[in-house]
């Protein structure tokens, strides 16, 4: 039996995915390169992934009931069986990466002496087991955890206010617009991820209003991180913000609430709870993904078999090595992530077009 | 028959895996990133001072831990100890501090940084990058210049507090009627490196009364990129926490004249700003504004202020001088110092990009002859209790 | 009713030897009839209501059939049953072995000479408690009635507060030793069709030997069994148990015990406890709130100390830091042993409390923990700081209403603990994590054990969080899902 999640909890499971990603992933790169005009990249990679949306949910709309793996094969056939088999390894390679950077900042910054194996081996297993339960259990832990973050973003811009220095904005555009559209990749690469909805499609109780949700969610999550990112920008200033690795958890320590020194901690541990959510749609998409790529019955036994992969991520030969990191963040994988994303999904869309028009005619 | 003998043996090997792991785990508890908390000293403030042959030499202040005085703790152990030890790299002094003091140093809670006067002036270049790095340094804790070595004003200081780095960020936290102001650390670090927008700090000297010291918190130092260029005076150091937007507020003094000069007194209040750049034909121009309320303090002269004359009389005189103020401070922290303090080269940076791309390079050039005009609005608002009427009969 | 020459000694003689010539076995022979058709009455002493037998079956038999004239032996027996006998229920017992089954539930057997097969007369009159104040629970406001353990008292006591022709009651017998009643009550046009199937068909699959307390039935017919949580709602208030019938669950009845189960059970219903709806709304909300908090910092508090101390000291205000640092020094045990020592401690006295008699049983929780704890400070065995921490778990733990969840949380207490004990506050946010996947795959009969908070709907969940005031509730087409 199917169980179907609510449009509520599909919007919680999108707002907390993007939420999360851009708190961990998106910073590093972002921030030094377009630095106070970043709320445009943030645009520009809302819109990309909101022409997505569209086109995700048009196809599911038109096959109803089947995921972004099953109706690929259908408009396109064995190309499609090949594109279904990008797309799980897509999946994939993004929690590596992603658990990859995750590890990296935690052992950077929350606990210092802890190997990254330990961050990835709990998360796996967190997000195992709740990909093996399946996306019912996601969602209806989402909607805990994202209560959870909007209240917990919304406190640190409220107390963050008496900081602000407005000033440190200015001026836009300095350089030109130029940066702020090449830095339009990170963002929209990141918040790619979310053709995952692809895979959840079939799953919704109401398909209907998959755009509206996925559109609002994208939106909303992206509104509330960028306003973080302008606050910390104008508390600690652009110079400081693009030479520090991470530059909202800086912002985040120097605002107190209160008598609450050490924010950044509670805000961190929010922020893991909502990557938690994060990996477990992947994860839980791509053993679906796989299991009907593969034709097994039940995603399960995926679950197991990419435990492994994720629990190794911060082991990967050249992964320590600072400068193939940093190419691989700041060149391969928008590329590639935005190939995949918009390049392939276009590809489907077009072909299931044509397709929809060679059969009308006849 | 074999088959309610397996359910129970798989359960017992079961448990017996579970209560393993559970010993393994209560043994083994901690071994990732804990932190020994019986080994922990909280660091309340860290020194730098210079030492001989470019090497640096670190102290830092450390608080013995004293339950307050209501849980019943006797005053007899000292509330802090200070351990200080050279070094190249403040990283090896830290090594050396640690061998010394045999416990785990904890930074994240650190208050003050105390720069010494004459490291300071031989440029903290080197140094600065272990701030950047290091994620248990607290970024706010706050830059203070000691006029005497670091580790002296560390050890010797007696404060009403018994951790004196505490009484020191106190005072400067609560910034009414402080003159000195200084920056955090997150603030202080990029400054060094910018040119439209230099780094300050206050400074921190010994105050002899009768064979105790105490320190007090007086005066600004002026940084040029890493190195100490300058100190501005009591009076320059309030007039630059304006312009910094750090304090509001702040007591002027003037005398009039009768018989002999009076002193006459005002608080300043609300305190705004306004730091306007003007661009015309490549030249480029400021506009400083400065609106405050005034109170009126003290008076030795009695005066009547119902008079319209008076009041336009103080006014003015309060207004030129307080422009003078601020003209001479400008004119010390951009001519003789020669150090974008204040920030005019990134209020250029903010409304003209353009402009300053090009300026950017001469900028500790144009500074000298920069072109600023001021212009001050301060109305006179409260007098006190005290009535000042002509026309009061005396008694 | 068959007739055969089977005398009526002999009879009597097999009913005496199934029952192993039990001690209680009375048995009383008389005539009947003009004739003086020998006729004899079994029963078991004790578990019989001697003025019903006697006025309802010995009396009549032998003083009112003085002057009939029956020959017949089928006319003797309907005419027995249904005229002379004047107990409530009489009833047909075929067989020997559902004669014995029927007098061992206290009926009493009119066996009569040459008749194949018994009459049974109900007469059961157990001493029964009498109703009385709930032990379990303290009321503050409401009924102070309870339940007790027969089951005829209990479904009055439910009967009349429903009194809708709509209340089903169902009867089962489980147990393949004991035999014990159960009765399954329901509310037909208010709960779900299918959830009472489901308590039925699990009913039915039972297959232990003794059902002595409704927890025996509760761990067979629960729906996650290897789940620490709770998932069937345990009571001994008749008053909860009608506002659960009349929110459409199922109660559930078993002989012999004052805890009535109710199911299906979510978390949020072992948080409520029925008096919310007897207090003012803003009070009861408050009180509601209260709960939940206590709930977090029952799992949570020790967990949250160890992970703190231990990993992110910089997170205590640094005044706060000092003196715990100090009234750390000279105490010989690592952070977590001190922590796991205290809490097993109090988990002793705990449960060394319960057995104490009444008299002596406050006075050793609090010399428990004043004075041992004192005194260990100051001995410098722990710090102060780890006592003030295990007493307010402690606390916090009472405030939740149900006792098995209250369980459950002192169970994984220890669990959160060790996870912060190795990961910190990232432990404690991982196990609290895998709490939360547990509970979301929970079910009970049916229902999601996290709802109505999620699977999120709007009306229930702002029922759970806030108990809004009565005039906007109980509207006529009201369902409870």
């Amino acid at each position: 039996m199917k169980r179907k999640i609510s449009d509520l909890q599909f919007f919680f499971i999108i707002f907390v995915s993007v939420a999360s990603l851009t708190y961990f992933s998106i910073p590093t790169q972002l921030v030094p390169k377009a630095r106070q005009d970043l709320w445009l990249s943030m645009a520009i990679g809302a819109a990309v992934d909101i022409y997505v949306a569209y086109i995700l949910h048009w196809l599911g709309r038109k096959y109803p009931g089947q995921s972004l793996i099953q109706y690929s094969r259908t408009v396109l056939g064995p190309i499609g069986t090949l594109f279904g088999f990008i797309f799980v390894l897509f999946f994939l390679i993004v929690i590596v990466s992603a658990m990859w950077l995750f590890c990296k900042f935690l052992s950077t910054t929350l606990m210092p002496d802890t190997p990254g194996i330990i961050f990835s081996a709990t998360m796996t297993l967190a997000t195992g087991w709740a990909a093996y339960h399946g996306l019912e259990s996601i969602a209806r832990l989402a909607q805990f955890i994202s209560v959870l973050i909007l209240s917990a973003s919304v406190l640190l811009i409220l107390f963050s206010i008496r900081e602000l220095n407005l000033h440190y904005l200015l001026p836009p555009f300095e350089n030109g617009v130029g940066p702020a559209i090449k830095g339009a990749v990170y963002p929209a690469s990141w918040f790619g991820i979310c053709i995952v909805i692809g895979m959840l499609m079939p799953h919704l109780a109401n398909p209907k209003r998959t755009f509206k949700m996925k559109a609002s969610a994208v939106l909303l999550g992206a509104f509330v991180m960028t306003v973080t990112f302008l606050c910390s920008m104008a508390v600690i200033g652009p110079y400081m913000a693009s030479r520090i690795d991470y530059p909202i958890y800086m912002f985040s320590r120097i605002i107190h609430l209160a008598f609450f020194e050490r924010f950044d901690i509670l805000l961190m541990l929010i922020y893991i709870s909502g990557t938690f959510i994060t990996f477990s749609t992947l994860y839980y998409g791509a053993a679906v993904g796989a299991a009907q790529l593969f034709g097994t019955r039940t995603h399960r036994n995926w679950v197991k078999a990419f435990a492994i992969f994720f629990v190794a991520s911060p082991l990967l030969p050249f992964s320590n090595n600072a400068s193939y990191a940093f190419l691989f963040f700041d060149k391969w994988f928008p590329l590639f992530g935005l190939l995949i994303e918009g390049g392939i999904t276009t590809l489907i869309f077009v072909a299931a077009l044509a397709k929809d028009r060679i059969e009308r005619r006849r | 028959m074999h088959t309610w003998k397996r359910p129970y043996s798989r359960l017992g090997l079961r448990l017996l895996k579970g209560f393993s792991l559970l010993f393994l785990l209560l043994v083994m508890s901690g071994c990732w990133g804990q932190k020994n908390i019986d080994q922990l000293t909280v660091v309340a403030a860290i020194g730098l001072d210079a030492a001989p042959d470019d090497r640096i030499e670190m102290s830092v202040q450390l608080v013995n831990p004293t339950l307050p005085v209501a849980a019943g703790a006797g005053g007899q152990r000292r509330p802090f100890a200070m351990y200080a030890a050279e070094g190249d790299t403040i990283f090896e002094a830290m090594e050396q501090i640690r061998k010394q003091a045999k416990k785990n140093l904890f930074f994240p809670q650190s208050r003050i940084i105390l720069i010494e006067e004459e490291l300071a002036r031989r440029g903290i270049e080197e140094y600065t990058d272990f701030f950047w790095r290091d994620t248990q340094q607290n970024p706010l804790s706050w830059i203070l210049i000691s006029k005497q070595p670091a580790r002296d004003t560390l050890q010797k200081s007696k404060e009403l507090e018994d951790v004196p780095s505490e009484e020191w960020s106190d005072f400067i936290k609560n910034r009414r009627g402080n003159s000195s102001v200084t920056l955090e650390l997150y603030k202080f670090l990029p400054r060094l490196d910018q040119v439209g927008f230099q780094a300050y700090a206050a400074g921190i000297a010994p105050v002899s009364k009768g064979g105790e010291e105490t320190m007090a918190i007086r005066e600004i130092a002026v940084f040029k990129q890493h190195k100490l260029v300058g100190w501005l005076t009591d009076r320059q150091a309030q007039v630059l926490g304006w312009l910094q937007g750090k304090s509001h507020n702040g007591m002027i003094q003037f005398e009039l004249q009768d018989r002999g000069p009076k002193p006459v007194v005002f608080e300043l209040k609300q305190i705004k700003v306004r730091l306007v750049p003007s661009v015309y034909r490549n030249r480029v121009a400021y506009r400083v504004g400065i609106r405050a309320k005034a109170e009126l303090k003290s008076s030795v002269k009695s005066l009547d202020l119902t008079d319209v004359q008076t009041n336009r009389l103080l006014e003015k005189k309060l207004a030129a001088q307080i422009r003078e103020s601020v003209e001479q401070t400008i004119e010390r922290v951009c001519r003789t110092y020669n150090s974008d303090v204040i920030g005019f080269g990134e209020a250029l940076h903010q409304s003209y990009p353009r402009q300053w791309k090009r300026m950017k390079k001469r900028w500790n050039e144009e500074l000298a002859d920069l072109d600023v005009q001021v212009s001050v609005s301060v109305p006179i608002i409260k007098t006190g209790l005290k009535s000042d009427q002509r026309g009061l009969q005396p008694e | 009713m068959k007739r055969n020459n089977r005398p009526l000694q002999e009879q009597i003689g097999q009913f005496k030897s199934e029952l192993g010539n039990s001690a209680d076995l009375s048995i009383r022979e008389c005539a009947v009839g003009v004739k003086q058709i020998p006729i004899a009455v079994l029963w078991l002493d004790g578990i019989v209501d001697t003025q019903s037998l006697n006025e309802g079956v010995l009396a009549p038999l032998i003083s009112r059939t003085r002057e009939l004239d029956v020959t017949a032996h089928e006319d003797l027996y309907i005419w027995l049953q249904n005229s002379v006998i004047t107990a409530k229920k009489v009833s047909h017992a075929l067989s020997i072995d559902q004669a014995i089954t029927l007098l061992l539930s206290g009926h009493s057997i009119v066996v009569m000479d040459g008749c194949e097969g018994s009459i049974a007369v109900e007469t059961l009159g157990i001493e029964t408690r009498s109703i009385e104040e709930p032990a379990s629970t303290v009321v503050v406001r409401g009924p102070r009635d309870g339940f007790v353990e027969s089951l005829e008292v209990n479904v009055s006591l439910i009967r009349r507060r429903i009194q809708n022709k709509k209340l089903r009651v169902e009867a089962m017998t489980v147990g393949s030793v004991t035999h014990t009643s159960i009765l399954i009550l329901y509310l037909q046009d208010r709960a779900p069709e299918e959830t009472v199937a489901e308590v039925r068909r699990r009913l039915s699959q039972i297959h232990i030997d003794a059902v002595l307390e409704s927890h025996y039935i509760e761990e067979i017919i629960r729906d996650n069994a290897r789940s620490l949580f709770p998932t069937v709602y345990s009571t001994e208030r008749p008053d909860d148990i009608a506002g659960g019938i009349v929110e459409g669950r199922v109660a559930l009845m078993v002989n012999g015990t004052p805890f009535v189960l109710l199911v299906p059970c979510t978390l949020f219903h072992l948080m409520k406890t029925s008096e919310d709806y007897y207090l003012a709304y803003p009070v009861a909300t408050f009180v509601r709130w209260l709960r939940y908090i206590g709930l977090f910092i029952a799992l949570l508090f020790p967990s949250l100390y160890v992970g703190v101390l231990m990993f992110h000291p910089e997170m205590v205000p640094p005044y706060l830091l000092s003196s715990i640092l100090s009234a750390r020094e000279g105490v010989p045990f690592p952070l977590l042993i001190e922590a796991l020592l205290m809490e097993l401690t109090f988990e002793g006295l705990r449960e060394a409390g319960i057995r104490m008699p009444r008299a002596v049983g406050s006075a050793i929780s609090i010399v428990g923990a004043l004075v041992i704890g004192e005194s260990a400070v100051r001995a410098g065995i722990i710090s102060s700081p780890t006592v003030i921490i295990v007493a307010g778990t402690a606390i916090s733990s009472f405030i939740i209403p149900s006792i098995d969840l209250s369980g459950t949380i002192r169970l994984l207490r220890f669990f959160m603990l060790i996870c912060a004990s190795l990961f910190g506050l990232y432990g404690v946010l991982f196990g609290l994590i895998l709490i939360g996947i547990h509970l979301t795959t929970l079910r009970s009969f049916g229902i999601s054990y996290l709802a109505p908070i999620a699977p999120y709907k709007k009306d229930e969940a702002r029922k759970t969080l806030i108990r809004v005031p009565w005039w906007t509730l109980r509207t006529h087409s009201r369902r409870h899902r």
